[in-house]
């Protein structure tokens, strides 16, 4: 198998770059201007607590190259917990050359940011924060992944992952009601852009691709339930990668389906199948919801509650 | 399969695992410690194009730990756990020899349901 040490994502065009930009009020910098990488990083050393921590506490004991899914299985340690938290280091204890530049953009977009790293870490360092903090330092002097950019860009503009217009959404959705008709012989109700109690946030990634089942389930089971509610158009979709690039876009992602909730003047919004979406909805979309008065919450939740409360499956 | 957001600050582990004792009969969990959940290797931008061949690398912990338990399917919750299983799961099992899939777990409730 090929050295895959040095695997790096392809860049997003400056054109992109300058646009999304100017959706969080960035100005576009030089994207070699290493020494403003330098000042942002310790700018964001002094002011967030988390990298000072992070940085500070590392005793490199190497507990977490035990569990990084990247180091097992890789083995190289720049891919590592302990190599990301040296090569921040490096940044602020020397001039950033571009050769460390270079490193910053591979090894900060190698990192899952799953967290595991921070389960095992005697000092409780989140090396996934590290990662992404670096991460919106690179994007604010133009280096940014082409697919997560052109995501993000996806969900500013249409609202979900893969870019789709209304119709063919409203086409994906008819059409699972003519599975559930067929597999299930029953009818179910599915609003579409219209004002419901509740708001159900599908991941446009999958549930509209190759999870049509996932789907199919949230419908049925909000039907058995007797839940009145409403897809969005305009928010169909929980995805929101700018968690991975910069929380300005994460808040700006976020917002639209806050929005949209509000305007459809539900009372619940229910969160589908997404990992990265619900760690966003449970810690900004929801407290920022119940500041109008409506709740969120997850499928699963309803569907484990369900059970519980002798919701017979069978 | 607990996705790794769901894991570490997503509080969403009990609920799922429930309900996979409601509409599965034999079933193991791929990780004893929830928190030490491993990831599929697709989050956080992995799922580019040329991030493929290190995304497959990553994945292939989980993969070998799935094998070792005999499972036919993998139960992720997670809508970037099922495209990254759907991309490298005909690649893995070329290379193993085997014949894993996955499913989502509201798509087991589904099938469950009489309705």
């Amino acid at each position: 198998m090929r050295d895959l040490r040095g695997s790096r994502h392809e860049y997003a065009s400056m054109e992109l770059i300058e646009e999304l930009h100017s959706r969080i009020g960035v100005s576009s910098r030089d994207p070699h201007d290493a020494n403003y990488l330098r000042g942002a990083f310790m700018r964001r050393y002094r002011e967030n607590r988390n990298l000072k921590l992070a940085l500070d506490l590392c005793i490199e004991c190497g507990a977490c190259l035990t569990v990084c899914p990247a180091y097992i299985s890789t083995g190289d340690i720049n891919n590592s917990p302990l190599g990301r938290l040296r090569l921040a280091r490096a940044i602020i204890n020397n001039e950033v050359s571009a050769e460390i530049l270079s490193d910053a953009y591979t090894y900060y977009w190698q990192c899952l940011t799953c967290r595991r790293c921070s389960w095992v870490c005697p000092m409780g360092i989140d090396v996934g924060d590290v990662s992404r903090t670096i991460r919106s330092i690179l994007y604010e002097i133009g280096l940014a992944p082409r697919y997560v950019a052109g995501v993000i860009d996806n969900l500013e503009t249409t609202g979900n992952f893969l870019g789709l217009p209304p119709d063919a959404l409203k086409s994906i959705i008819n059409n699972i009601i003519d599975e559930i008709r067929t597999e299930k012989g029953v009818e179910v109700k599915v609003k579409i852009d219209e004002p419901a109690y509740a708001l159900l946030l599908p991941s446009a990634c999958a549930d509209y691709t190759v999870a049509i089942n996932t789907f199919k389930g949230y419908v049925v089971l909000l039907n058995r339930l007797g839940i009145d509610f409403t897809i969005s158009t305009r928010a169909p979709d929980i995805t929101n990668y700018g968690l991975f690039l910069d929380e300005r876009h994460m808040k700006l992602i976020a917002e639209r389906i806050i929005n949209e909730a509000r305007r459809l003047g539900v009372k619940l919004v229910i969160a589908g199948e997404c990992g990265h979406g619900w760690r966003v909805f449970k810690n900004y979309i929801i407290p920022r919801l119940r500041e109008y008065g409506i709740e969120g919450t997850h499928i699963l939740y309803l569907t484990a509650d369900a059970i519980k409360e002798g919701f017979d499956s069978n | 399969m607990d996705p790794c957001h769901y894991a570490r600050g997503g509080d969403l582990v009990r609920e799922p695992r429930f309900i996979l004792s409601k509409v599965a009969n034999n079933y193991s969990y791929l990780n004893e410690k929830p928190e030490l959940a491993i990831c599929c290797g697709g989050t956080s931008g992995m799922l580019a194009k040329e991030m493929e061949d290190l995304s497959i690398k990553y994945a292939r912990l989980w993969y070998e730990r799935a094998l070792m338990k005999n499972a036919d399917y993998i139960v992720v919750p997670c809508a970037a756990c099922k495209l990254q299983m759907d991309r490298v799961l005909p690649k893995l099992n070329k290379a193993y020899g085997r014949d894993v899939t996955f499913i989502g777990l509201m798509d087991l409730v589904y099938k469950a349901l009489i309705t």
